[in-house]
């Protein structure tokens, strides 16, 4: 890879919390670097891990969903369930090779914009230690075989 | 894909020859060889000191995925000044030889020839790796205790599709060309002739083949499906059946595919995939209607194409007996069991 | 009386009384040492059935095709556990499907057996008591049982015997560990991990005999086949198979009860049960629960504890 590879994030946040969140540190002119990919969902129990591991294939370096705290959930406890999903995604991706660190999850209320930040950093910077991911990728197809 | 006769006497080729041949082989063509034992048995481009495969049967993927693969590009597509490009798949053919089939998965590639060379629509990447290959089969010496090609016009050492055919003795193998193009390339490697007794000595060894094999009444078939569409058979017929692709697979004479597009923007590349009638998604209409709707459709369209439909087309069923449907159905849903309640039905 | 023998007496009696409509169960198959699925609708038919170690399918996939009539099952614990899991997920309930529980002390392996053959293929072959008998035209093996068995009917659970309705016998699996295969996986650095997942993958041929003998994928239409738009591609793009086989893992997690029938399924060797049981280790440890044996349970990712663990969220 060329020195100007930057790693590509995918972030799942929720439309109540996170989201709000990320406009909040927006809005507040917080820095943060500008590797992640926002994708704005109803709830973090309405990413289907199928989501995760699509983005992994399809070229993702690393990929972070992001909630409400525990009890503060729009829908009561969408984000509950989620984390026990999570917890098998992030146990079965590693348990067959993927790198600790490329999925990751974290709660953001709205009142967080400095928590968003430092989530967002603190994940590239993850990523990018952990370089380009190859693994779970899927190849540009050639004619012949 | 019909060859000049050819009565070339047979030659002898003794074991410890056949590394140094398969890879002076390699060096002249692309060879693949039957290689692995049981689940892992297959066919796999030649390479120094690959294990040839010795077990009885045939392997367990079979040789139609040397030229109708589970996944081939047929072309790619591309946007270039706002027009659309299409790049169509390179014909491959070149030298081809392919090595250690057995005569059934050869006669299979005879019952897929006439679908994929069919005059009106050839499939040139078919067609392309069929026309030069040179293919080396080995005799059955011992079939597996699933196979039943007699019962379905083949033979142990049957030698319809196959260039050469080797034979193996006690400690050589007796090889013999059975086509003009098997002469030549035989004659290429230079062997001693084959003294009369190995002859008798090979003609022993398929009449002990032929014995081993089990009687499957499938002669007349496919008259007696003839207008049995209807029929309550096919009720019960299906009721183990689990709907997967196992047995259409690993079915040398299956070839139903599907075509799909992938990529991204502005640019993809179209795949032509294997496919089983064994699937609700194979007629699933864009409407969401689908023609065969349970197990039952979809069994009775299998049995139907291979004991009915394709003999009407092409006047022999596209079974070759090979037993691999019977041996790995998760189940146990037997073919020949199939064949066998078959005969029992009246109008 | 034999097993075998009060088993067709069961499976008669429930026929003609009418108390169910159809027996599940095996019956001798055509190939040696091997069952298939009996049908049983009249007591003549279910006068061939047979539950030996020979049983090496999971019946209760056929409980969701037959879901109109009243059917009786024959069970071992394979089948008990899946039983437990289609309560919990109200695929069948004790007052359509009667359970006819018979013993089991583990599954005859046919690759273990294949193995132990090397290569040879017996033309006939018996169970005698804990011998396992084959022959070809020269040969015959007499093997013993317990050397042949199932990786997954080591350290089997049964759950309690309140599922049974009618029990023939009591089950005696082999005792081992669990989660053996599982501790040899993860003894690979991850690099040496992702490398036999690709080639466990590799061989895959997408043919779902695994997802179809599946007892537990039974959705009417699979995140695999579904088209407009595609989910998952079916070529042979080996990120393509991952991708199938990871989420179809994951749609089990706290659902798969460890039966090994996709692993016997599968006609070119593909084993991945490790990850089922990577899953399976992780509902265990960290939300203390165990697919297939309690039912009072709701399903685990439908629901959750307040305290679950979250030691993994920024």
């Amino acid at each position: 890879m060329s020195e100007a590879w930057e790693p590509k994030i995918v972030a799942f946040l929720c439309h109540w919390c996170s989201y709000a969140g990320a406009d909040l540190a927006g809005i507040s002119r917080m820095q943060y670097p500008p590797n992640v990919r926002v994708i704005r969902v109803p709830c973090s129990g309405a990413v289907n891990p199928f989501y995760l591991i699509k983005a992994l294939q399809r070229g993702a370096d690393g990929v972070l969903v992001s909630g409400c705290h525990p009890g503060d959930c729009h829908y009561l406890a969408g984000n509950l369930v989620a984390r026990r999903k999570f917890a098998m995604l992030k146990a079965l991706l590693e348990h067959v090779g993927l790198e600790e660190g490329r999925v990751q999850f974290s709660w953001v209320s709205a009142a967080e914009g400095q928590k968003f930040a430092d989530v967002i950093r603190e994940v590239t910077e993850t990523v990018r230690a952990l370089g380009p991911a190859g693994r779970f990728r899927k190849a540009r197809r050639a004619l012949c075989r | 894909m019909r060859r000049g006769e050819a009565a070339v006497a047979g030659v002898i080729l003794e074991h410890s020859e056949l590394n140094r041949i398969l890879a002076h082989v390699a060096g002249q063509a692309r060879l693949w060889v039957a290689t692995g034992e049981g689940e892992e048995a297959a066919f796999l481009p030649y390479r120094p000191g690959i294990p040839l495969r010795r077990g009885p049967g045939p392997t367990r993927r079979t040789a139609k995925e040397i030229f109708f693969p589970r996944t081939e590009a047929l072309f790619t597509f591309h946007e270039a000044d706002g027009k659309p490009r299409l790049e169509p798949a390179k014909v491959d053919d070149g030298p081809l030889v392919v090595f250690g089939l057995r005569p059934c998965d050869a006669r299979a590639l005879c019952l897929l020839d006439p679908v994929f060379e069919d005059p009106l629509w050839p499939d040139r990447l078919y067609g392309g790796r069929r026309a030069r290959a040179i293919l080396v089969g080995m005799a059955c010496s011992q079939p597996s205790r699933a196979c039943f090609c007699t019962s379905v016009g083949g033979d142990p050492a049957g030698e319809e599709g196959l260039d050469v055919i080797l034979v193996a003795l006690d400690d050589a193998y007796l090889a013999r060309a059975t086509t003009d193009r098997g002469a030549e390339w035989l004659e290429g490697l230079g062997f001693s002739p084959a003294p009369p007794e190995a002859e008798a000595a090979a003609a022993r060894v398929a009449e002990t083949a032929r014995r081993a094999l089990a009687a499957v009444p499938a002669d007349g078939l496919k008259e007696r499906l003839d207008g049995r569409f209807e029929h309550p058979v096919w009720d019960r017929l299906h009721e183990r059946c689990l709907g997967c692709a196992a047995c259409t697979y690993l079915c040398p004479t299956c070839h139903c595919f599907d075509i799909v597009d992938e990529g991204g923007p502005g640019e993809g590349v179209r795949l032509r995939n294997w496919d089983s009638c064994m699937f609700a998604l194979f007629t699933l209409h864009a409407s969401g209607h689908n023609p065969r709707m349970t197990g039952k459709e979809r069994m009775r369209q299998r049995i139907m194409h291979k004991f009915n439909y394709y003999p009407e087309r092409q006047g022999r069923p596209a079974c070759v007996g090979c037993g691999r449907c019977v041996e790995i159905c998760p189940v146990n849903l037997d073919l020949r069991q199939v064949i066998a309640e078959l005969e029992g039905v009246e109008a | 009386m034999s097993v075998n023998a009060l088993l067709r007496e069961t499976a008669a009696r429930l026929l003609a009384e009418g108390t169910v409509r159809l027996v599940v169960g095996w019956e001798k198959g055509t190939l040696p040492l091997r069952t298939t699925p009996l049908l049983a609708r009249t007591a003549e038919q279910a006068d061939r059935l047979v539950a030996d170690a020979t049983c090496d399918q999971n019946l209760a996939v056929y409980l969701t095709r037959f879901k109109d009539e009243k059917v009786a099952l024959v069970a071992r614990p394979c089948e008990a556990r899946t039983l437990v899991e289609y309560c919990r997920e109200h695929r069948a309930s004790p007052d359509r499907v009667l359970a006819i529980g018979v013993p089991c002390t583990g599954m005859l392996s046919r690759r273990a057996l294949e193995r132990r053959l090397s290569g040879r293929l017996p033309a006939a072959g018996r169970l005698e008591g804990d011998l396992v008998i084959c022959s070809g035209e020269d040969w015959e093996e007499r093997l013993p049982l317990t050397d042949l068995l199932e990786p997954v009917c080591y350290g089997c659970r049964l759950p309690g015997a309140d599922r049974y309705w009618r029990v023939l016998g009591e089950s005696r699996p082999p005792a081992g560990d669990r989660y053996a295969e599982l501790d040899r996986f993860r003894q690979m650095a991850g690099e040496e991990r992702y490398a036999a997942f690709c080639r466990a993958v590799e061989r895959c041929i997408r043919c779902y005999a695994c997802r179809q003998a599946c007892p537990m994928c039974y959705c009417p239409e699979c995140f695999s086949d579904r088209s407009a738009p595609t989910w998952v591609g079916s070529s042979d793009d080996l990120s393509d198979t991952m991708v199938f086989h990871l989420t179809r893992t994951l749609h089990l997690a706290g659902r798969c009860v460890d039966c090994g029938a996709c692993v016997r399924a599968c006609p070119v060797g593909v084993d991945l049960r490790h990850l089922h049981l990577r899953l399976g280790r992780e509902a265990e440890e960290r939300f203390a629960y165990r697919p297939g044996l309690d039912a009072a349970d709701r399903p685990l990712v439908a629901t959750f504890r307040p305290d679950d663990p979250e030691e993994f969220i920024r």
